[in-house]
């Protein structure tokens, strides 16, 4: 009686630990690595009856542990390498060589220790092909057969974690996948060894900065993500898909970070699902289609390397070197990581452009910080606009055409800085003590930013907000800037619409008033002169202008303004709301003409 | 009666002519038969056809247990098997001392399988420098045999059925099953003793441990082969204790 009971309770205790829920183990007939002629197949045995000697043997293991029986493949392998990987990927060892034995398809998948060759079908030439054979060139797949090198991006697996690192500490096949239990993750499949719903088991060992901490809304988004839609993972939403939504651990058509395409490809090119034309998220990549862009998609192959900072001493922003081609990826403003709806006030970067890194106005670099975890806007513009060597306006044509300042400046940084003549409030606030025609709510201790001017013509930020995308990607008008501006004519007819940039923030009738410069009026209405002629819109730097010359961004463009009959080209401020100009302009010569 | 006689001696015959014949559920006609088998037989007039002679004597055995006729191997040699994810810990004084440095007394090629301990008729040895028997090889024999110290030629040097000193890469043995089991019970099924029998119960059978007590009661080379006994693999023989159709003999006690 004690006996039977004592058998009752073994039973029982066998049953609970044979098989959890979702699990496929892989002596079961469903089990894709048994390989014996009861296995599901394709890949099968047409004779062989045992399971466990596809891979083991009881003697004569080679390795011995952990008796391995598959002969081994003596192949060199291309290792993982990428700019932003601390550690190096080794020669494959530990499982990894195990493993590699059947899956980089060069060895006989049944060849075994003893010399003798298990009878197989479903095979070509006896050897694994399709997506599991990853063949010789491992660069395309997540690293392996290295140390990681952990920080605060890199942790780790706890002790006991399904998720294990090998004898030696280092990151294996086995790391990620159990070859002996199939459906741990019923969606993804693939053998992994943890559930990777929301992609738990990356996040063992990764732990992107901003990620979890916005939390980025790649990580929260609900958003259908499915398999039609160019998902991988059986997952159906870009939370569920997480890393996967963007990364393939392996054979990823972009090897370096394992990306889907190449970078903004990945965001959003032809056929993308995520920010491309049919898009899940935001259709950004129209914006990009449009006459004046970021020159995101035109530049190809994307040149941009996510090692790039202002202190990479390999990749560095500003650019050093005039040579290096000129880029704009998605990455230069953005980290797909930490982007997250947070709003901010200007300066401060919004949560779209958190977790990225500028350039401060001391040249300086700068990294993110306070909620949201971002920079000042303007210094994620300085990155391309300010110091970097390789700015077109340096040499060579200009496109489009640009406004040839009397004091011409390209480098926004000193145009807008606090020590500059005058300047728009990017940095500080504005030097002018009176600036009658601000609409609400812009005051004279407003600041604002790049994107207040640059931006989407069809976006919330335009004069009249539309439902596009915000931010600079592209738009309908020169200089990608959020609204008309006309300014490349001797001529141009004043109308709401052809300043309508300007008149954003200025009123239009207190400009064609006299509350202002009250010769505002003849210049722009009567006498066709764009605002352009007279203003430069960014600033005067310290060293070029003086304030009597250059208060009110004066800074005329060349291509219409002359010197007088008397050689002079100048405007004074002689009072706060005096002056007078020595300059000669459509025709007529100020010599000087007083106000 | 007689005819009788004749006819089953006639089945033995007929069964003993056959290719299969070393599958035998004895040692006679086996490859474990040393006096007239399948793979080496001796061919000393002195040994008249005993099956037992080469491993066990009833008298003057050495170890006393299991009444064994051969010296068993120091193991000094031994490199034993490891991994980073075993629990259990072997040795070689361990595998040597134990039920399996019977088995090693031949597989490890350290003492030849004609120098046993007391043959009736020869000249009482020990150890090593025992009685000596002539072999021959026969047709089926799977393992190689070399020159030894001693005069011999049958110290076993390769083949299958060679274990020889380096065990790192053959199964385990000498270790305790209950330890690796606790450390990891979702991976092996549960020990079970009943009397003195202490054994894995899996689905296919049982496979026994060498022990006194669970806790102590170790896998051995007899937990998966039964020397006796090489019918119970079918044909793939092996002295498996059972077939191991769909690995079941490893299922035994992996769980996987």
């Amino acid at each position: 009686m004690k006996g039977r009971r004592l058998a009752l309770l073994l039973a029982a205790v066998v049953l609970a630990t044979r098989s959890a829920p979702g699990q496929v183990m892989v002596t079961s007939p469903t089990n894709k690595h048994n390989l014996s002629r009861s296995g599901p197949g394709p890949v099968k045995s047409t004779a062989m009856t045992e399971i466990c000697i596809f891979c083991h043997t009881p003697h004569n293991a080679n390795p011995a542990a952990p008796l391995w029986n598959q002969t081994l493949s003596g192949v060199t392998y291309t290792p993982y390498t990428s700019t932003t990987m601390v550690a190096t990927a080794g020669v494959p060892s530990g499982s990894s060589k195990l493993c590699l034995s059947c899956h980089d398809g060069t060895v006989a998948i049944g060849s075994t220790m003893s010399g003798r060759q298990i009878p197989m079908q479903g095979l070509t030439g006896g050897k694994l092909t399709g997506p599991s054979s990853l063949g010789l060139n491992l660069s395309d797949d997540h690293p392996i057969a290295f140390v990681p090198v952990t920080g605060s991006q890199i942790v780790n697996p706890a002790l006991g974690s399904a998720v294990k690192l090998d004898k030696n500490g280092q990151i294996q096949c086995r790391t990620c996948h159990d070859p002996h239990q199939m459906d741990i993750d019923p969606t993804a499949k693939k053998f992994l060894a943890a559930s990777n719903s929301a992609s738990a088991l990356c996040v063992t060992c990764h732990r992107q900065q901003y990620w979890a901490a916005n939390p980025s809304t790649h990580m929260t988004s609900t958003k259908a993500y499915t398999l039609t839609q160019g998902a991988h993972t059986g997952y159906a939403t870009v939370a569920t898909n997480g890393c996967e939504s963007c990364h393939k651990p392996h054979t990823a058509p972009e090897a370096a970070r394992g990306l889907k395409a190449p970078e903004e490809l990945t965001c959003g090119g032809t056929g993308s699902q995520c920010h491309g034309t049919t898009a899940v998220g935001r259709d950004i990549q129209s914006e990009f289609l449009k006459a004046y862009a970021h020159p995101t998609y035109s530049v190809t192959p994307s040149v941009h390397d996510a090692s790039e900072s202002p202190t990479n001493s390999s990749h560095m922003l500003p650019e050093i070197s005039a040579a290096t081609p000129r880029h704009a990826e998605c990455a230069d403003c953005h980290n797909p990581h930490s982007s997250y709806a947070a709003t901010s006030v200007a300066p401060k970067g919004s949560g779209k452009v958190s977790g990225v890194a500028g350039v401060n106005r001391n040249n300086v670099a700068v990294f993110p910080s306070g909620t949201p975890p971002s920079v000042n806007e303007y210094e994620i513009c300085f990155k391309c606009h300010a110091d970097s060597a390789n700015m077109p306006q340096g040499g060579g044509a200009p496109y489009p055409p640009y406004a040839s300042r009397q004091a011409p400046q390209w480098n926004k940084r000193l145009q807008f800085d606090s020590t500059a003549v005058s300047y728009h409030p990017i940095e500080a606030t504005a030097r002018a003590t009176s600036a009658p025609s601000l609409k609400t709510p812009w005051t004279l201790t407003s600041i604002v930013a790049c994107t207040d001017c640059h931006d989407n013509d069809t976006g919330p930020n335009a004069p009249t907000p539309g439902t596009g995308p915000s931010g600079p990607h592209g738009s309908s008008f020169k200089h990608l800037l959020v609204a008309r501006y006309d300014m490349d004519n001797q001529n141009t007819a004043e109308s709401a619409d052809t300043y309508a940039l300007c008149y954003k923030c200025h009123d239009r009738s207190i400009i064609l008033g006299i509350a202002s410069f009250k010769e505002h009026l003849r210049h722009i209405l009567l006498d066709n002169a764009s605002c352009s002629i007279c203003h430069d819109p960014h600033g005067i730097s310290s060293a070029q202008g003086t304030t009597t010359n250059n208060a009110h961004l004066i800074n005329f463009d060349r291509r219409f303004v002359t010197p007088s009959s008397n050689g002079a080209l100048r405007w004074e401020q002689t009072s706060p709301d005096k002056g007078r100009c020595y300059l000669s302009c459509h025709g007529h010569s100020h010599n000087p003409s007083s106000y | 009666m007689k005819k009788t006689f004749l006819f089953a001696a006639a089945i033995v015959l007929a069964a003993a002519s056959t290719s299969n014949a070393q599958f035998t559920a004895t040692i006679a006609g086996g490859p474990h038969d040393l006096s007239n088998g399948s793979a080496v037989r001796n061919s000393d007039a002195a040994i008249n056809g005993q099956t037992c002679v080469f491993c066990h004597v009833p008298h003057g055995g050495s170890p006393s247990l299991p009444l064994w006729n051969r010296a068993n191997p120091t193991g000094a040699a031994y490199q034993v098997y490891a991994s980073s994810s075993m629990t259990g810990v072997a040795t070689g004084a361990g595998i040597a001392s134990g039920i399996s440095g019977a088995c090693m007394s031949c597989h490890d090629g350290t003492i030849a399988v004609d120098v046993v301990t007391n043959v009736n008729g020869l000249p009482f040895g020990t150890g090593t420098t025992g009685g000596t028997v002539a072999f021959t090889a026969g047709p089926n024999r799977k393992g190689t045999y070399s020159n030894g110290t001693g005069g011999s030629a049958n110290l076993m040097s390769g083949g299958s059925p060679f274990i020889g000193s380096d065990l790192r890469n053959d199964h385990p043995v000498a270790i305790v099953y209950q330890t690796v089991q606790t450390a990891d019970p979702g991976h092996y099924l549960p020990v079970t003793q009943v009397g003195a029998k202490i054994y894995i119960n899996g689905a296919a059978g049982q496979l026994p441990l060498y022990g006194t007590s669970t806790a102590n009661a170790t896998v051995e080379c007899s937990s998966c082969h039964d020397s006796h006994n090489n019918s119970l693999n079918g044909t793939s023989g092996g002295f498996l204790r059972m077939a191991n159709t769909g690995s079941q003999m490893c299922k035994t006690c992996h769980n996987k």
